[in-house]
C-alpha cells in the first residue's frame, strides 16, 4: 500500500466509518439531547493510568471510550477513521509514519491536544514499563515534528501499524491529558479529549461521567450523564436490565444471552468480531503433545460444533480461523470432527496416550474440561482434569508447566502481532511451544507486508499451517451481545466487542 | 470495670497481631501471585517477573510482612496492587454499605424472631408453635442466594416495587438509600431469624417456670407484661451471644448477598482481593474484619453487664 493509498483509505473511511459508527445502530430518529442513562458493567476498573493500571478490560474499555480519543477508530470492518488525527503518511518504505493533528482540541483539563501531548503519551507506551507493549514491539519511538505533527519509526515497514493505533482495546490507542498524568491523576480521575468527562468514581459501587460541553466532535454528546455499575453477577445483571434498573449490558452466556432474547423490552444488538474466545492450547514442548500426529489426532477428536451447543447455546459461531469477519479464509484446512481419523493418526503413532489438562474451577471451566475429557475417551485417549483458580492457570501456562490449557485470541482489527506472539519460535509469548521455520518465515513476511491483499493470503496461509499442524484447538468465535431497554438509542456495531456509548441517546430526552 | 476494658483490649491487640500474620502467611502461600493479575494474558515471563520486582514480591514473606507491620505502625495501611486505591480509602468506602447491610438484617431478623419466639414459648407445644417450627427449619434449609433470587423475582422483576440491584448512598435521600437494602436485608434475616427464634423460644421456656415469674403470676400481672418486662429480659443472653457471632460473621461473610445485589461492601472487596492475591487489600480486610468481630464481642459482653445485675455485682466485688 503506498502511502497515498493508505492516506485516501484513512479519509475514506472517515466518510464511510463515521456513517457506519454513528448511523448503523441508529434508526432514523433525530438524536434527542439530554436525559441519561446506567450502564450494568461486569468488573470494577483498575484505573486509567497504563503503566498503573496496565491490563484494559472489556469494562474499562466501555468507560475509556468515552472519556478519552485515539488517533483513529476502526470499524467492524477495519475500515479506518479519523478521529483525533487528520491523516498519515507513511516514509521510507514504511519504516516511519507522518501523523498529522487535529488543531482544535482541547483537554476536559483545559490543556491543549497536540504533538507534544502525543510523544508524551506514546514515549511511555514504547517504554518498557507498560506491559502491553509485547505486540508493539516493531515500533521504535516518537517525534515531534511540529506543533501538530508527529513521527513515528519503526524498525521495519509493518502491516498491523494503523490498527495498532486505532484498536479500542487496550490501552496504548487512548491519548490522556499530559498535566494528569505528570500530575499522577490520571489513574483516578481519568481526562482525555472525549465527549464525556470524568464526574465520581466509587469504587465497587459506580463510575459516572458527564457531558463535555465542549467536545470537538460534531455528533454528540447527547445525554447529560452516564452511571457505569459494577454488578458482577451476570444473572442479577439481566435483572437489573429487565427491571430498568440499568439500560444496557453486555453478556456472553448463552443461557443469559437465550433469556434476554426471550425478552421483548429488549434491544438485541450482536456483532460478529474475530479471534476466540476459547481457545486450546497444546503444549509442544511436552509428550506426547510433541508428536505431530497426536496433536492431529485431537483435533479430529474435538468437535466443535457441540461444544457451540453445549457451552453457549449455539450462540456463539464455528470458526475454522481466528480472523473472523476481517478476512474470509474459507476452511483453511480445518480438521472436523471425525473420529476415524483420529484413530487412525493415533495407531500411527503407536503409543498410549495420556495427559493433563488445566482448566478453571468455574463452571464453564469445569463444563470446557468434562466435555474434551468425554470425547477424547472415544478415541482412545486419557485426558486428566486439572482445576486450577484464573491465576494458577496463567502460572502454569507462562512458566510451561502445563500439557494443555484454556486461553483465548483476543479480538482486535489485526490479528498479525497477536499470532507472531503465540506462533513465532523467538517470540517471548510462545507460549505453545510451537516451533515451525515454515510458521516463522510466514510471521514475518506478514509483518512487513503493508498491501492488504498480499498480507491477507499471508494470513491465511498462516492460519492453514495452524490447523496443519495443531498447536491450539477453537472453540467457537466470538460474536459480541448487549442488551439495551428501548429508550436507548444511537448505538453502534459491537465492533471489538466494544459498547460504544459517545453518540448514544434516550428517547425521552428533550 | 478498668481492668475488664484494659484486658479486653490487650485480647484485641494479640488476635489482630495473630489473625494478620496468619492471613499474611497463607495468602503468600497460593500457588500464583497478583503479578500474574496485574500482567492479564498478553505478557511475557520477562513482564511479569519485572512486576514481581516491582511489588516486592520476590521478597521473603516475613520481610514483606515486616515491611507491612512497619507501614501499619505508620498510620499507613498501603496501596492496592491492582487499583492503586489507598486500602484505607476502599476499606472506608466499603464500610457504610456493610454495616447498613447487617445492621437492617439484624433488626429484620429481631423483629421476626423476638414476637416469634415469645409467643412459641408462651404457647409451647401449640400448634403455632409447631407450624412456626417447621416453618422456620424449612428457611434456615433455603440457601439465601435461592432466597435472594426469589425476592428479587418477585419484588423486583413482577411487582416492581424494589430495584433488583444497586446501592444509593444517604446523601441521595433516605428512601431512596433504603429500598436498595430491603432484598438484601430480607435475604439474610428470613435465614438467620430462625437461630435468634428457637434460641429464645427455649430459653423462654426455661424462664417461665423460674419461682420469679410465678410471684409475678400470682400478683395478677398480666401474660404481656411477665412475658416482656420479667421473662423476656433473662432469656436473651443465649440471643445476644448467636446476635453477635451473627454480626461478626456478616462484616465479611455478606459476600453471595454483596455480589448478587451488587452491594460495594466489605465482603466483595475481600473476595476479590484474595482471587487476585492483592495482599495490601486483603491484610487490610482482615485487619478490619478482626478488629469489628472482637467489637463486637466486647459489646455484647458489655451488654451481659448491663442485662444482668449478678454480672456488675460479681465484676465490682472482684
Amino acid at each position: 500500500m503506498t502511502a497515498r493509498q493508505f492516506f485516501s483509505g484513512v479519509l475514506g473511511g472517515a466518510v464511510l466509518g463515521t456513517f457506519l459508527l454513528v448511523c448503523a445502530g441508529a434508526n432514523a430518529e433525530e438524536p434527542k439531547r439530554g436525559g441519561s442513562i446506567t450502564v450494568g458493567l461486569e468488573t470494577d476498573l483498575r484505573g486509567f493510568d497504563p503503566i498503573k493500571a496496565r491490563v484494559l478490560g472489556n469494562s474499562a474499555a466501555t468507560v475509556i471510550n468515552v472519556i478519552q480519543d485515539r488517533l483513529f477508530d476502526v470499524d467492524e470492518e477495519g475500515n479506518l477513521v479519523a478521529m483525533l488525527a487528520t491523516g498519515a503518511e507513511q516514509e521510507e518504505g514504511g519504516t516511519s509514519w507522518l501523523i498529522t493533528l487535529r488543531t482544535d482540541v482541547t483537554f476536559h483539563d483545559g490543556t491543549p491536544f497536540n504533538a507534544d501531548a502525543v510523544v508524551a503519551h506514546w514515549t511511555r507506551i514504547l517504554s518498557p514499563s507498560y506491559v502491553g507493549g509485547i505486540f508493539l514491539q516493531p515500533m521504535e519511538g516518537i517525534e515531534k515534528v511540529d506543533e501538530f505533527t508527529v513521527r513515528f519509526h519503526l524498525d521495519h515497514a509493518w502491516g498491523p501499524f494503523a490498527g495498532s493505533l486505532a484498536t479500542p482495546i487496550g490501552f496504548a490507542p487512548y491519548i490522556p491529558s499530559p498535566r494528569a498524568v505528570s500530575d499522577d491523576t490520571q489513574n483516578r480521575h481519568p481526562v482525555g479529549t472525549g465527549p464525556y468527562m470524568f464526574k465520581e468514581w466509587r469504587s465497587g459501587d459506580r463510575f459516572v461521567v458527564v457531558a463535555n460541553p465542549n467536545y470537538w466532535g460534531d455528533d454528540g454528546p447527547h445525554l447529560d450523564e452516564i452511571t457505569f455499575r459494577f454488578l458482577p453477577d451476570q444473572q442479577t445483571r439481566l435483572a437489573s436490565l429487565q427491571s430498568g434498573d440499568i439500560d444496557v449490558m453486555w453478556m456472553d452466556r448463552g443461557t443469559t444471552i437465550r433469556s434476554a432474547q426471550k425478552d421483548d423490552s429488549l434491544d438485541e444488538h450482536d456483532t460478529l468480531g474475530n479471534g476466540s474466545l476459547i481457545i486450546f492450547l497444546l503444549n509442544g514442548s511436552k509428550p506426547p503433545l510433541d508428536d505431530l500426529r497426536v496433536r492431529q489426532a485431537l483435533s479430529h477428536a474435538w468437535d466443535q460444533t457441540l461444544a457451540m451447543k453445549v457451552f453457549y447455546r449455539n450462540t456463539q459461531t464455528e470458526i475454522t480461523h481466528p480472523y473472523g469477519s476481517l478476512l474470509d479464509c474459507g476452511e483453511a484446512g480445518y480438521r472436523a470432527h471425525d473420529i476415524e481419523k483420529a484413530k487412525q493418526l493415533l495407531a500411527d503413532y503407536g503409543q498410549p496416550v495420556a495427559f493433563e489438562m488445566i482448566h478453571t474451577t468455574t463452571p464453564r471451566g469445569r463444563e470446557v474440561g468434562q466435555l474434551m475429557q468425554q470425547l477424547f475417551k472415544r478415541v482412545g485417549v486419557t485426558l486428566n482434569l486439572k482445576p486450577v483458580d484464573q491465576l494458577q492457570l496463567r502460572q502454569r501456562v507462562f512458566t510451561n508447566n502445563y500439557e494443555m490449557s484454556g486461553w483465548r485470541i483476543g479480538d482486535i482489527p489485526d490479528q498479525g502481532p497477536q499470532l507472531f506472539g503465540l506462533f513465532h519460535s523467538k517470540s517471548g509469548y510462545n507460549i505453545t511451544k510451537y516451533r515451525a521455520a515454515e510458521m516463522d518465515a510466514l510471521l514475518e513476511q506478514q509483518r512487513l507486508l503493508t498491501d492488504a491483499e498480499a498480507r491477507g493470503e499471508l494470513l491465511c496461509r498462516i492460519a492453514e499451517t495452524i490447523n496443519r499442524d495443531a498447536p491450539i484447538l477453537y472453540a467457537g468465535g466470538r460474536r459480541h451481545y448487549a442488551f439495551t431497554r428501548q429508550r436507548l438509542k444511537g448505538l453502534p456495531a459491537l465492533a471489538y466487542g466494544l459498547i460504544r456509548l459517545g453518540h448514544a441517546w434516550v428517547t425521552d430526552g428533550k | 470495670m478498668a481492668k475488664f476494658v484494659t484486658l479486653k483490649l490487650l485480647r484485641l491487640i494479640g488476635v489482630v497481631f495473630a489473625v494478620s500474620a496468619l492471613t499474611f502467611v497463607m495468602v503468600a502461600m497460593l500457588p500464583a501471585d497478583i503479578a500474574y493479575d496485574i500482567a492479564g494474558q498478553d505478557a511475557t515471563p520477562a513482564q511479569i517477573e519485572a512486576i514481581r520486582a516491582e511489588l516486592g514480591l520476590d521478597q521473603n514473606v516475613l520481610v514483606r510482612y515486616g515491611h507491612w507491620l512497619m507501614s501499619l505502625a505508620q498510620g499507613d495501611m498501603g496501596r492496592s496492587f491492582r487499583s492503586d486505591e489507598p486500602v484505607l480509602d476502599a476499606i472506608w468506602s466499603r464500610l457504610p454499605v456493610t454495616i447498613e447491610l447487617l445492621v437492617l438484617s439484624q433488626v429484620f431478623a429481631l423483629l421476626l424472631a423476638i414476637p416469634a419466639g415469645v409467643y412459641c414459648a408462651y404457647r409451647a407445644g401449640s400448634r403455632f408453635d409447631r407450624v412456626l417450627g417447621s416453618t422456620g427449619f424449612g428457611m434456615i434449609s433455603v440457601p439465601t442466594f435461592v432466597l435472594a433470587i426469589v425476592l428479587i423475582y418477585l419484588f423486583a422483576l413482577r411487582l416492581e416495587w424494589l430495584p433488583a440491584t444497586g446501592y444509593e448512598p444517604f446523601s441521595e435521600g433516605v428512601w431512596a438509600n433504603l429500598r436498595t437494602f430491603v432484598l438484601p436485608s430480607l435475604s439474610i434475616a428470613l435465614v438467620e431469624w430462625v437461630p435468634l427464634m428457637r434460641t429464645l423460644r427455649s430459653d423462654m421456656i426455661a424462664t417461665l417456670k423460674e419461682d420469679f415469674i410465678s410471684m409475678a403470676k400470682a400478683k395478677g400481672l398480666p401474660a404481656w407484661r411477665i412475658l416482656t418486662r420479667h421473662a423476656l429480659r433473662p432469656s436473651s443472653f443465649t440471643l445476644i451471644t448467636i446476635l453477635g457471632l451473627q454480626i461478626g460473621g456478616l462484616i465479611g461473610g455478606a459476600l453471595i448477598i454483596e455480589t448478587i445485589f451488587a452491594l460495594p461492601g466489605i465482603g466483595r472487596l475481600l473476595i476479590n482481593a484474595i482471587y487476585a492475591r492483592d495482599y495490601m487489600i486483603v491484610q487490610g480486610c482482615i485487619l478490619f474484619i478482626a478488629v469489628g468481630y472482637v467489637v463486637i464481642n466486647f459489646v455484647v459482653d458489655m451488654l451481659y453487664v448491663a442485662l444482668d445485675p449478678r454480672i456488675r455485682t460479681a465484676g465490682a466485688g472482684g
